[in-house]
């Protein structure tokens, strides 16, 4: 039995389809698997902090978001520029927070040194100070 | 008080032996592996159930067992309780330890209010045996509820507090609720608070009896005897905080709050204009002409939250003096405006792109201009053109402070030497679209001439390139403005006899400032400055060719 060519544009089409909607529903099962480990927000932090420094491990609770930040090789300033980057990153994951978790301007630099969060740690515990889940 | 101290170093050298030779058995008497988890804090989840946190970054895949001391106490013989130990289920620096009676012919054991223990543990990775010459992780359990008051990190939250205790909670007042404070006379008064919250509440200390069920309560240890509370105001913060009503510790007891605790007012940003603030009062001098001053100042202060990742800053400048000198002249520019930026990432060669939109209204001394502009501008930040002093200074922190950490150094930036040489070079393209809102009269600035000034639009496109070169405490700082006037705008000039002209302008006009500071102090907020200008700038365009000199303060 030969295919017309309708009949080979529509296989065409399902096999696409049935191929986009497996690629895609693989993608929305491993976030949603990735959401079902439930974190501390500590862990949750430090795992922003890597992301936002392109680090190859999880930072340590002493280093400070400064150096890490120099060390992370990307050309702009620390403050606000890339202060105000990871205050976006952690409102996104800390975006079911009835309260803000953090402002940029709470993030100590060598421009902004009357704010008190300079290490990871501090990091750590302003967002579980200010962490409201609705 | 010799006597006691010897006593009491005697009887923790017993200890320390005793419970290696427990845990590990003659003859290993001698550890030379580290601790697995060097305990830095514990919160006393339940009367069984404590969690630890380790020093360590990931103590996720760690076991083990351990014993439990009366501290001070029976030094030599445990209690006749088995820990175990299992990793906390969401939190990889934290380990949850189980008490249960030893055999079943034990005793029912729980922990003691008001009472001091010393955990010793013995711990592994599950997927390995305990290594025989393994070191004991070892810490004090001390079961006191009386806690210490600390304000919140974030500024941002003035008058925020949090109660951290090493027992867990079990109940405290939710929304409103009063902190009560006293003065000398031991005269008790109400604080009104609000937002009060205990952050991961044991309403049944009892039925937490495994690490299962504490990890199922509590998604983050940190919050296991946390409360906090936001002070409606600073009133009465020098009295000494005494207890918050209704707040009970896992045992049903109220807490007690630490009498060295004090509410001292927090101390708010340098302030929020000083912060972006930028003052250089410069002296200038030309051939042939009466020195003048100059004031170039900027005041930019950061307002509101970020708006999806858009930062809100107002911001007025002005370069203005006083006399003016003929042919060498100030730029007499004053500008008031606003703008949201975002820091965008495109990719790894052009890391950074800035992306202002923003409205200027633009004026000069005499406010006889009133130009309105809309000035989008993108600034460019390639790889590799952003090393400054301070950025450079990090990067060579944080090598020495990875072999440090290896040779066990304590090590800061304190200590790190900054290095010589730093650069940036930046680069922009903005437009300034808009108009000169009416017609205005110009004066001259001796005599009575007098000129109308038509109105006229404006649609400028300003390519703009900035460098600067750090040596040391000496720096040099270029920007170079290239501005192209796509329409004929209008400006009115003053001759050297005070007589008034009307000036077409249109094509480039550019524009450069080329200066030298020395900082005063190491973090560079005082600085002695000598700048050359030239060129034109707008809203005059009129020819500026000077040197300045003077004091800046930046902040």
């Amino acid at each position: 039995m030969k295919l017309d060519r309708k009949g080979t544009w529509v296989i065409l089409a399902i096999v696409l389809a049935v191929v986009v909607g497996s690629v895609v529903g693989l993608v929305k099962f491993r976030r949603f698997h990735g959401l079902m480990r439930i974190m501390s927000v500590h862990d949750r932090v430090t795992t922003i902090v890597q992301g936002w420094a392109r680090l190859p491990g999880r930072p340590s609770d002493k280093q400070e978001l400064e150096v890490i930040w120099a060390k992370s090789g990307l050309q702009f300033e620390f403050f606000p520029y890339a202060a105000q980057d990871l205050t976006t990153k952690l409102k996104s994951e800390f975006r079911d927070s009835k309260t803000t978790v953090l402002e940029f301007t709470d993030i100590y630099a060598s421009t902004n040194s009357s704010a008190k969060i300079k290490t990871v740690k501090d990091l750590a515990t302003a967002v579980r100070q200010n962490y409201t889940p609705e | 008080m010799n006597f006691s101290l010897s006593v009491f170093r005697a009887r923790l050298v017993a200890l320390t032996a005793f419970a290696t030779v427990v845990l590990f058995g003659p003859p290993l008497l001698r550890a030379e592996t580290p601790a697995p988890c060097t305990a830095s804090d514990y919160k006393v989840a339940a009367p069984t159930v404590i969690a630890v946190l380790c020093e360590e970054d990931d103590v996720s895949g760690l076991v083990g067992t351990g014993k439990l001391y009366d501290w001070p106490g029976a030094l030599n013989t445990p209690l006749p309780v088995d820990v175990t130990v299992t990793p906390y289920l969401n939190a990889i620096q934290w380990l949850i330890l189980e008490l249960k009676p030893s055999g079943s012919s034990a005793p029912p054991f729980s922990l003691q209010r008001g009472k001091k223990y010393k955990v010793v543990l013995a711990l592994h990775r599950s997927t390995e045996a305990l290594a025989p010459d393994a070191t004991p992780t070892a810490f004090d359990v001390e079961m006191s509820n009386t806690v210490p008051m600390s304000a919140a990190l974030s500024l941002s939250k003035n008058g925020t507090w949090e109660f951290v205790s090493h027992l867990a909670y079990k109940s405290g007042p939710e929304g409103p609720c009063t902190l009560q404070v006293q003065d000398f006379n031991a005269k008790t008064e109400d604080l009104k608070a609000k937002g009060c919250r205990v952050a991961a509440a044991i309403p049944d200390p009892k039925k937490v009896t495994s690490a299962q069920d504490l990890a199922r309560l509590v998604e983050t240890p940190e919050d296991l005897g946390s409360f906090r509370l936001v002070l409606d105001s600073n009133k009465g913060t020098q009295q000494l905080p005494f207890a918050v009503p209704g707040l009970l510790d896992i045992f049903d007891q109220p807490v007690k709050i630490d009498s060295k605790s004090q509410i001292v007012a927090e101390k708010a940003p340098a302030s929020k204009d000083s912060s972006r603030y930028y003052v250089n009062l410069n002296y200038a001098a030309g051939k042939g002409s009466k020195p003048g001053w100059v004031l170039d100042g900027k005041i930019a202060p950061v307002i509101g939250r970020l708006f999806h990742g858009y930062q809100f800053t107002p911001m007025a400048s002005g370069d203005v003096g006083q006399n003016q000198v003929s042919n060498l002249k100030y730029t007499d520019s004053i500008n008031f405006g606003a703008a949201f930026a975002h820091m965008y990432h495109p990719n790894d060669v052009l890391q950074g792109l800035l992306f202002k939109p923003g409205i200027t209204y633009e004026t000069d001394r005499e406010f006889d201009r009133h130009n309105l502009l809309a000035t989008p501008d993108l600034q460019f930040r390639f790889v590799n053109l952003y090393n400054p002093r301070q950025r450079r200074s990090a990067i060579k922190f944080a090598d020495e402070a990875e072999i440090a950490k290896v040779k066990k150094i304590l090590w800061t930036r304190a200590n790190s030497k900054p290095v010589l040489l730093g650069y940036v070079l930046d680069f922009h393209t903005g437009l300034e679209v808009g108009g000169a809102l009416k017609d205005t009269t110009v004066k001259a600035s001796d005599g009575k001439a007098t000129m109308a000034l038509p109105s006229y639009h404006i649609a400028r496109v300003v390519p703009v390139a900035h460098g600067l070169l750090e040596i040391g405490r000496f720096s040099i700082d270029v920007v170079g403005t290239a501005r192209y006037l796509t329409t004929v705008e209008n400006t009115i000039l003053e001759r050297s006899d005070h007589t008034l002209f009307l000036k077409r302008l249109h094509g480039w006009n550019a524009y450069c400032v080329f200066s030298g500071s020395w900082n005063f102090d190491p973090a560079g907020h005082f600085a002695f400055m000598v700048a050359y200008k030239d060129g034109f700038s707008p809203p005059k365009f009129s020819r500026v060719n000077t040197v300045q000199s003077g004091i800046t303060i930046k902040y």
